[in-house]
């Protein structure tokens, strides 16, 4: 029993140093202060890659919306295909015209080429139109309701505009044409040939 | 936030009433005042970075006395791959009156024969008063392990006083 007591009291003996709280404590505050600092560092690295994920959503979203829909890429690659064609207007396309209840452009508006063809897997057709002064817009006809087939209803491919009109009766059209051709001369064709 | 402030006091309060017998457990496991004043303040350290784990206040010294350990066994990985094994005796204290000083000198060259388990367990039972089952629990061995080792660690002691007198 005597050891034992003997054995605390010794253990008990040394003196803590005084400054040691002291010390503990500040080493204490400075820790919480680095902690407070990284978590604040934390906050604006995920602030700033939250802003960036935004805005590379919004980026991203925005290049898709601006995309314009399958069906306008294939016309816009058939105008390219064809660009040299200069065949008038073939009887093909007078009878389908004529079936389909269309009327043909003003004699102002000369049409420079006519043909069928397939944009995707249906069957359309191309012709292209001399603007009254200056331009061509070449339009794609077709009993296909293209307006069901794309979310957006105009836009822009490379240089170009793009719209399409609906006559649900008649047909649908596809119109591409430059700058040089002016809006109220194709508002006056589609007026002419879709009576809309 | 509220939460937060809570920790930090309980945590102010630990270094009140813990960091005197932190530090003369780490002096008496090591036998440097410098090693137990670093070894005292690494642990604190390490302790506010997992006060998380923590369950029970109430075992606020045993937890905080289990950090000390692995700090405590890290310095003295890195004191055998340095080869700075602390030998001389380091514990003496000038204010103390001498026949003190010399009991102090004795006990340590005493403690210092004890392996480290054995010096770990004479500690938690006389210098905080731990029972068999608490060191038991604490150190993760059966309550006779303890027993048997603090009583060698006693008989040792014992004989190393008696060959002093």
């Amino acid at each position: 029993m005597m050891i034992d007591k003997k054995i605390a009291e010794l253990l008990l003996k040394p003196t803590v140093p005084k400054e040691l709280p002291n010390k503990l404590h500040l080493n204490w505050k400075k820790k919480l202060e680095e902690d407070r600092c990284k978590r604040k560092n934390q906050q604006w690295k995920i602030g700033y890659s939250l802003a960036a994920s935004i805005f590379i959503a919004v980026l991203s979203f925005t290049y898709w919306h601006s995309l314009p829909p399958n069906l306008i890429t294939l016309a816009y690659s058939d105008i390219q295909k064809d660009s040299y064609l200069n065949n008038g207007l073939s009887n093909e396309v007078v009878n389908w015209f004529e079936t389909n209840g269309l009327s043909f452009p003003s004699k102002t508006m000369k049409i420079k080429m006519s043909k069928f063809c397939k944009l995707d897997e249906y069957k359309a057709i191309h012709i292209r139109v001399l603007g009254e002064y200056t331009g061509e817009v070449d339009i794609f006809l077709s009993n296909i309701n293209f307006s069901t087939l794309s979310d957006k209803t105009s836009g822009r491919i490379k240089n170009k505009n793009w719209r399409i009109i609906s006559n649900k009766e008649k047909a649908d059209a596809i119109l591409v044409y430059g700058d040089d051709m002016k809006e109220k001369s194709v508002e006056k064709l589609m007026k002419k040939i879709l009576n809309v | 936030m509220w939460k937060k402030k809570s920790r930090e006091k309980k945590f102010s309060l630990w270094i009140n009433s813990h960091h005197g017998a932190m530090y003369k457990h780490a002096l008496w496991m090591t036998g440097n005042r410098d090693i137990a004043t670093d070894l005292v303040q690494e642990a604190y350290y390490q302790a506010w970075n997992s006060i998380g784990t923590l369950k029970d206040d109430a075992y606020a010294l045993s937890w905080l006395l289990s950090i000390l350990r692995r700090c405590s066994y890290r310095e003295y990985q890195t004191q055998m791959k340095d080869k700075q094994i602390t030998t001389q005796l380091n514990i003496i204290e000038t204010q103390k009156t001498k026949l003190e000083q010399y009991e102090i000198i004795d006990l340590e060259q005493a403690i210092q024969t004890l392996s480290k388990n054995h010096r770990e367990i004479l500690l938690l039972h006389y210098l905080h008063g731990f029972s068999y089952d608490e060191i038991s629990k604490q150190l993760n061995i059966p309550t006779g392990t303890v027993m048997s080792r603090l009583s060698r660690a006693k008989d040792m002691l014992k004989k190393h006083f008696q060959v002093l007198t």
